[in-house]
């Protein structure tokens, strides 16, 4: 009798280890169709620029949903999808196959403001130096320290290296910080490289996520800011040139640059990026990444489709025939001129 | 020679208290340290990231102490769980990593109305706090999750005393041998909890774009209640030595979900295999 309730107990006890499938929601199967329905719904909840760039993503669907069966190969349906997301117009938004990665490339709104090749032959020259990510040298006599920032993602900046930028520059009139075509990397960068050009708390931006598929669905606003330390500081006026091609992080540097009256933004506007990506997956196993996040800059503004410059200038054809880079000379002159003040 | 008279006499006083212990099965009591190795397979399901269930190969092991009476089990454990979760998909493998720790207090009581010596029953709780880390590179920005239940749960316990006796046998009825007596202990647990907390991003956060990465990861917290939201079994068999050790071999199984109603939706399970040894310490 025991021996029979015990294997009583014994046999519910097994029966419910079998019922895990019932608890849990049924799966989502990886047709083509559940596929696209999967991505367009979780754009439609989550991406953060929607309303700001004015897309309609209800239409969207009505256009790109007819493209696609459970027939067509993955290639069409990866076509079919990747421009859906194009429509977006975002750099931060990509469809990741096993065959192929969709993009959408923002420095194509603008033209390359920068000739990498005419820097290095009329301004850099042979003798410059590169400190970390940083290849830097003195132009206009030694008065202007030039600075070319080429990505934000090569490396976590250092003390060291800001020490020895500052230290090494610490008697121009000013500095230029040229980050065209910076296609962004660690955000973390930002305030690192802005707390040397500060001695107070300084507010540079605030940032929401999406948290629902409302207009307004978005989690409470966090400022940023970059605090004081007692780190070497530059104590003249910075010039940051920009282009279409400084993206993301290059885009939170800029539009940081708003909250400080001694930088100034010199060149086109930026690629934007303000947003920050999520990753995620679809239910036939691609992956997929788009923005959730919004940043607003300290005069309030979203500046998601390009930053400002505070002078636009566009690199002139005949200059750059004659081996100059006017956007370059324009913030020396800038600086100079400021500095005679 | 007075040596070697100790030494009889203690081989003997020895051999005297394994023949007292022969028709007894040994009750355990006292305190307890336990230890189990073992390997865990389950699912594990994350909606704010992905509508796959990705299978878990972990390595599992746990850390226990527990003191028996009369009337009283009572546990207290840790556990943790490391591996990979996998999924392969059209010959393209996706994986990605898992750590999760358990720990959890629990207190059974003897329900002697419906127990006797051999088949007794056990009625009680369990706080349980169970933590969830899973990285997955392909989500990029979003690779980090970090989940956390917490548990009230009621608990049952049968234990069944199973007395092998010694006995006289022939080996193909030429070679005669004494088969050992053992003792062994088959259970069965069962642990539903009634109420769970789960702490989980309300949204997915790819850091937010602020400077503090755990500032902003931790704020997009949020806390939700559930009722009846898993359940928990665990069978083994003990067999107790006689220095009172004892011998585990089990098999634990475990899931929760925090609903289907739920917008990031997250169900996992364990299926654990495991073998441990248990120490009497006093």
């Amino acid at each position: 009798m025991k021996i029979k309730i015990f294997s009583i107990v014994l046999i519910f006890i097994i029966a419910l280890s079998a019922c895990e499938k019932l608890a849990f929601d049924k799966k989502i199967d990886g047709s083509n169709i559940s596929t696209f329905n999967y991505l367009w719904e979780q754009v439609g909840q989550k991406y953060a620029f929607l309303e700001y760039k004015e897309v309609d993503w209800d239409s969207i669907y009505f256009v790109y949903r007819p493209m696609v069966d459970n027939e067509i190969s993955e290639d069409s349906l990866f076509k079919v999808m990747a421009t859906m997301l194009n429509e977006l117009k975002d750099g931060h938004v990509n469809l990741i196959s096993p065959f192929n990665l969709s993009r959408y490339d923002i420095t194509m709104l603008g033209p390359v403001n920068i000739d990498t090749r005419l820097i290095k032959e009329n301004y850099l020259f042979d003798d410059y130096y590169s400190t970390g990510g940083f290849v830097h040298t003195a132009i206009r006599n030694g008065d202007i320290a030039y600075i070319r920032y080429e990505s934000f993602a090569d490396s976590q900046i250092t003390d060291y290296q800001l020490d020895y930028l500052m230290d090494k520059y610490e008697n121009t009139k000013g500095m230029i910080i040229d980050i065209r075509q910076n296609g962004g990397g660690y955000v973390t960068n930002v305030p690192m490289l802005l707390s040397r050009f500060t001695n107070k708390d300084t507010k540079i931006y605030e940032t929401q996520i999406k948290t629902s598929a409302s207009e307004n669905g978005f989690s409470v606003l966090e400022s940023v800011y970059v605090n004081s330390n007692d780190e070497k500081k530059y104590k003249h006026n910075v010039a940051v040139l920009i282009d279409r091609g400084s993206y993301s992080a290059s885009s939170f540097f800029a539009v940081s640059t708003y909250a400080y009256d001694n930088i100034f933004l010199v060149g086109d506007y930026t690629g934007g990026g303000l947003g920050l990506p999520n990753g995620g997956q679809l239910p036939n196993g691609w992956t997929y990444r788009f923005s959730i996040t919004r940043t607003i800059a300290v005069d309030g503004k979203n500046y998601e489709n390009g930053v400002k410059p505070d002078y636009y200038v566009i690199l002139n054809p005949n200059a750059y025939n004659n081996g100059i880079d006017n956007v370059i000379e324009f913030a020396a002159d800038k600086l100079l001129e400021n500095n005679t003040k | 020679m007075k040596r070697i008279f100790l030494i009889l006499a203690l081989l003997f006083s020895s051999l005297v208290y394994a023949q007292v212990q022969e028709n007894t099965f040994p009750k355990p009591n006292g305190n307890y340290l336990g230890i189990n190795w073992g390997l865990s397979t389950g699912s594990v399901r994350d909606m704010l990231t992905s509508p796959l269930f990705y299978t878990s190969v972990l390595i599992y092991g746990d850390f226990s102490y527990f003191y028996i009476d009369e009337q009283n089990i009572f546990e207290l454990k840790t556990a943790t769980h490391n591996g990979l979760n996998a999924k392969l998909i059209s010959d393209n493998f996706y994986v990605g990593f898992q750590s999760a720790f358990d720990f959890k207090l629990s207190l059974l009581r003897n329900v002697q109305s419906i127990s006797d010596n051999n088949l007794k029953h056990y009625l009680g709780a369990d706080i349980d706090n169970y933590m969830s880390i899973r990285i997955m590179p392909d989500f990029m920005n979003a690779a980090l999750s970090i989940d956390n239940v917490s548990n009230f749960a009621i608990a049952y316990k049968a234990e069944y005393n199973y007395h092998k006796k010694r006995k006289e046998k022939n080996f193909l009825g030429l070679i005669p041998y004494t088969t050992n007596e053992k003792f062994y202990v088959f259970s069965g647990r069962l642990s539903v909890p009634v109420i769970s907390l789960y702490a989980r991003p309300k949204f997915t956060n790819p850091e937010s774009a602020t400077v503090d990465i755990e500032d902003p990861l931790f704020k997009g917290y949020s806390l939700k209640a559930k009722a009846f939201s898993g359940l928990s079994t665990d069978l083994s068999v003990s067999r107790i030595l006689k220095n009172g050790n004892i011998i585990k071999y089990g098999y634990a199984w475990m899931f929760a979900t925090n609903g289907k109603n739920a917008i990031n939706r997250l169900e996992f399970s364990h299926h654990i295999i495991y073998i441990g040894l248990v120490f009497k310490f006093n």
